[in-house]
């Protein structure tokens, strides 16, 4: 799952590239709106990315000084909660705004397809950080807890 | 126990705590609400800053509807784009979660297809077409009909009443006299299709930026020219760059205020006269409100030592007309025949 | 009542180790629950979309793979060649390589922890060996690693310009250019006192490197800096066109100039790009909506009226807003920052009749310096993982760069020259 996720990331970093290119080489004038609807796409489903290899940024203050059980314990709940919003928001929020956009018709207007397609990044992005989570929850076999952020995993800001 | 634990257990307990509190938060409000059914209270939502025209004019018809109901129907406004963009405002009447917003046409035309026909180019004659259409049967017609977004299916949206947004007019370094002169400048447009196709077909370049990069851009060379109304060239302070202004009236897209098609559907019929009065009274105060501040916008700008051009606009209609006849297809035609023979 | 729910939430969420992004989200959620609004979850999901369908920040995603680019494709190395021709042979030589290097590569990337990395990798290991004091190298990367976010491009002001509507990003990208190179010089001149001090690389003074190929083989990666700002400024392209100019430069010098990359491995630099991408934006998206909430229920209002009440000495609430913002900084990343703050401080700003401009600099300058302090610093967590240095320790090491950061955040609050200058003489 974590290398189809990371190749659909490459695949939507690449072609936001292209379009702007495409942009700034004036070949076609559809392609701003294009461009910004790939934005939406690569920063959904890049954030789901992040989340599967625990590169969002958090605050390792408190919960690293806890003994190993109840570490364990509020790292399970923080995924659980994050599941929660994932599963409520991205997931069932954005379903809904999905299918009511596809219901009611509404273009975008120089792409001329329904605004539906691109909140569809929003449940696809909420599938993957719910499975994520599940993995997170799930016991793991070296008994360890998984944190959220591996401070070598931090890069740019 | 553990201080580890203890601690743990203090930030789940306010936690917890905090989401009981928002459940209960919006108990509250619900039982209150649902309490005295006769009292209604519609959110409206605008992204016009309060000294706007738009802004006094929803004002106006915030304050009408209170008084015609007796202080049964109270309006909150949002200003300022608080509650996001006008796009945003429609998917949100769409859904009820906004009662009323003012958004112009052109994003309407997402939704309802039909509405595009005030985007096409040179549509009204004078500023007199305009209204009298807004007003007469192609107008209201309009309105009554936003609920149905084509081919009998709903769009979630009702039209109230159409407010003043003045004319797009050509702004430039060098002056614009005749189409010709448009020749070979690019020019900063609205990331309207429309708009980008009328560029193009008089042979200059549409460059789509946000409304912040305007100034910088034409200081520097990077456009030679806008196109806004009198007022937003005055307030952006574009005239500093920008020592021409072309009268041309390439576009005159109204502002439209709708409700939410789930809002309207509750009302009484007692209830949507009060709105269609109020709304009435509150655009016919908006339009001289805005043509006031259009006037001085104009006399400001030759103050500043701008130059002002105004060329025989069936000229340049007729330079556009590939735009037009490019963009005119079913519904859109039908409606722009209907415009343009209205007299 | 629903400022409690919202802050309090948002505290035991980020020390539960939520990560940021999410204890926004979530905060806001319970916030929007106790308000009693109708589809909270759809409006939310949709503020946090909408709020990033933007085509100015589509400059954030190319800066960040512009960097990657240059960081796996031996630009830092190069580029730290030529710092040290230029200043390597004065004591304590290496600290200055290290803060130049930085304010160079901050001239080519949009993001500061991209700097730490890149050239922590390199120079923290080198001036570890030449006996500076580990700490004080992990402390000297992470406080020059910041000048990149002043000096253009910079990833802070554009979201900055994308929150505060009709602020020109190239106007601010010009007016980062001489606070960044003061932050620079003051960031140096530290430096030079404490290698004295503390006998830092006083005996390999005297080493050079031979200024001619080290200043060719740079000679590309400086061209980009030329090209990008060049370009802007003379108003060739955007600043989003410019980013892109800037991938497709980087990936020629990487691929095909120098070919540290193999072709094969580019699709895991961009995929780590997207991810980073990810990171910075998504956090953006739920910042949004908190931003949002926070807009509709006026608490933006409140905060002006309230700063405003406390005095109406200008240069007292500059120093209220200052302080503020520090520690605001503290613990929380620069970009939700920027965005929740931006509408709290900018109208108060603005009545006492400062130029947006020097605002956005102001806010930049000051939440900057949070990105080198704990407990949530991401420059620091950058430098410390790279140099292999404890948090607590780089800290102490940082404080004499604080000061310096302090300093100059002073000068630029109230000496608006320093940022509007250049601007001005543009127009
Ligand atoms: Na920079
Ligand atoms: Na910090």
């Amino acid at each position: 799952m974590l290398k189809l996720l990371r190749i659909i990331c490459a695949v939507c970093l690449t072609s936001l590239l292209v379009t702007v290119l495409m942009v700034i080489l004036k070949l076609f004038t559809w392609t701003s709106e294009f461009s910004e609807f790939m934005l939406v796409w690569t920063v959904m489903l890049g954030g789901a990315l992040a989340y599967a290899e625990n590169s969002h940024l958090g605050l390792d203050i408190l919960v690293e000084k806890f003994d190993d059980a109840t570490r364990r314990m509020a790292l399970f709940i923080s995924h659980f909660l994050i599941l929660l919003f994932a599963a409520s928001v991205l997931l069932y929020g954005g379903t809904n705004l999905m299918l009511e956009r596809f219901s009611m018709g509404q273009l975008m207007p120089s792409l001329g397809i329904s605004k539906g397609w691109l909140y569809l990044s929003l449940p696809i992005a909420g599938v993957f950080i719910c499975l994520s989570a599940l993995a997170n929850l799930l016991p793991r076999k070296d008994g360890k807890a998984q944190p959220h952020s591996t401070v070598s995993d931090v890069e740019n800001s | 126990m553990k201080k580890s634990q203890l601690i743990l257990g203090i930030l789940l307990g306010a936690l917890l705590a905090s989401g009981l509190f928002a459940y209960l938060g919006k108990q509250q409000l619900s039982s209150s609400s649902a309490g005295s059914s006769q009292q209604r209270e519609l959110s409206i939502a605008h992204t016009l800053p309060t000294s706007h025209p738009v802004h006094q004019g929803i004002e106006r018809f915030a304050k009408r509807l209170e008084a015609l109901s007796g202080g049964q129907m109270t309006c909150t406004i949002y200003p300022s784009g608080q509650l996001g963009s006008e796009t945003q405002y429609l998917e949100k009447l769409q859904s009820g979660s906004i009662d009323i917003a003012k958004t112009s046409a052109g994003p309407i035309a997402n939704f309802v297809p039909r509405m595009q026909v005030f985007s096409l180019p040179y549509l009204f004659r004078d500023r007199e077409h305009y209204w009298k259409v807004l007003d007469g049967e192609v107008g209201q017609g309009m309105l009554d009909k936003l609920a149905d977004r084509g081919e009998g299916k709903p769009s979630g949206i009702q039209g109230i009443c159409f407010y003043d947004a003045g004319s797009r007019n050509f702004y430039t370094k060098e002056p614009v006299t005749k189409p010709e002169d448009l020749k070979g400048m690019t020019i900063r447009v609205m990331k309207d299709p429309v708009a980008i196709s009328m560029m193009e077909t008089f042979g200059s370049t549409p460059k789509p930026m946000p409304g912040g990069e305007i100034y910088s851009a034409l200081q520097r060379g990077n456009i030679q020219g806008a196109e806004n109304n009198p007022p937003t060239f005055m307030k952006d302070s574009h005239w500093e760059v920008c020592k021409h202004f072309t009268f041309d009236h390439h576009s005159r897209i109204p502002d439209v205020l709708s409700m939410s098609s789930k809002t309207w559907n509750k009302l009484t019929d007692q209830e949507k006269e009060w709105i269609k009065t109020a709304a009435r009274e509150s655009s016919l105060f908006q339009r001289q409100l805005w043509q006031e501040q259009s006037d001085l916008a104009t006399e400001a700008m030759k103050e500043k030592g701008v130059t002002i051009h105004r060329p025989d606009p069936a000229l340049f209609e007729k330079a556009a007309s590939a735009t037009s006849s490019q963009f005119m297809k079913g519904e859109v035609k039908t409606l722009a025949e209907q415009i343009k023979s209205t007299q | 009542m629903f400022l409690a729910i919202l802050i309090i939430a948002f505290i035991c969420l980020l020390l539960l180790e939520v990560p940021i992004a999410f204890a926004v989200g979530i905060a806001t959620l319970l916030a929007a629950i106790s308000l009693g609004d109708t589809d909270v979850l759809q409006n939310i999901a949709s503020d946090m979309a909408n709020s990033v369908s933007s085509f100015t920040l589509l400059a954030i995603p190319f800066f960040i793979l512009a960097g990657d680019l240059m960081g796996a494709g031996g630009l830092a190395r190069r580029l730290i060649n030529f710092a040290s021709a230029l200043v390597g042979r004065i004591p304590g030589g290496l600290s200055l390589v290290n803060t130049l290097t930085c304010m160079l590569f901050g001239s080519i990337s949009g993001s500061a922890a991209a700097a730490v990395s890149s050239i922590g990798n390199t120079l923290i290991p080198e001036m570890n060996k030449k006996n500076y004091g580990k700490d004080f190298n992990v402390a000297v990367t992470t406080a020059g690693s910041i000048t990149g976010l002043l000096i253009p491009p910079s990833n802070s002001m554009i979201v900055y310009a994308v929150v505060a509507s009709g602020v020109s990003i190239s106007s601010l990208f010009l007016a980062g250019i001489v606070p960044g190179l003061l932050l620079g010089f003051v960031l140096m001149v530290t430096c030079l006192i404490i290698c004295k001090k503390k006998g830092y690389g006083q005996d390999t003074a005297g080493q050079t490197v031979a200024f001619v190929p080290a200043f060719f083989s740079a000679l590309p990666s400086l061209l980009l800096v030329v090209i990008v700002l060049g370009g802007i400024f003379a108003g060739w392209f955007t600043a989003t066109e410019a980013s892109a100019i800037a991938v497709v430069w980087s990936l020629l010098l990487a691929c095909v100039f120098y070919r540290e990359i193999p072709l094969r491995e580019l699709p895991a630099v961009i995929a780590r790009s997207a991810r980073t991408t990810g990171v910075v934006l998504f956090l953006v998206a739920a910042s949004s909506a908190m931003s949002q909430l926070l807009t509709a229920e006026q608490v933006p209002q409140l905060v002006s009226a309230t700063l405003l009440s406390l005095s109406d000495n200008p240069i007292v609430i500059l120093l209220i807003i200052n302080i503020a913002l520090l520690l605001v900084g503290t613990f929380m990343d620069i970009t939700p920052a920027i965005l929740i703050f931006t509408p709290i401080f900018l109208p108060v700003a603005i009545d006492l009749g400062m130029d947006p401009i020097h605002f956005g600099i102001l806010l930049i300058a000051n939440l900057s310096i949070g990105l080198c302090t704990p407990p949530v610093g991401t420059c620091l967590f950058v430098g410390c993982s790279v140099g292999k240095a404890k948090i607590a320790e780089v800290s102490r090491a940082m404080l004499p760069f604080y000061i310096a950061m302090i300093l100059v955040l002073v000068a630029i609050t109230y000496i608006p020259s320093i940022s509007l200058w250049l601007p001005s003489l543009f127009e």
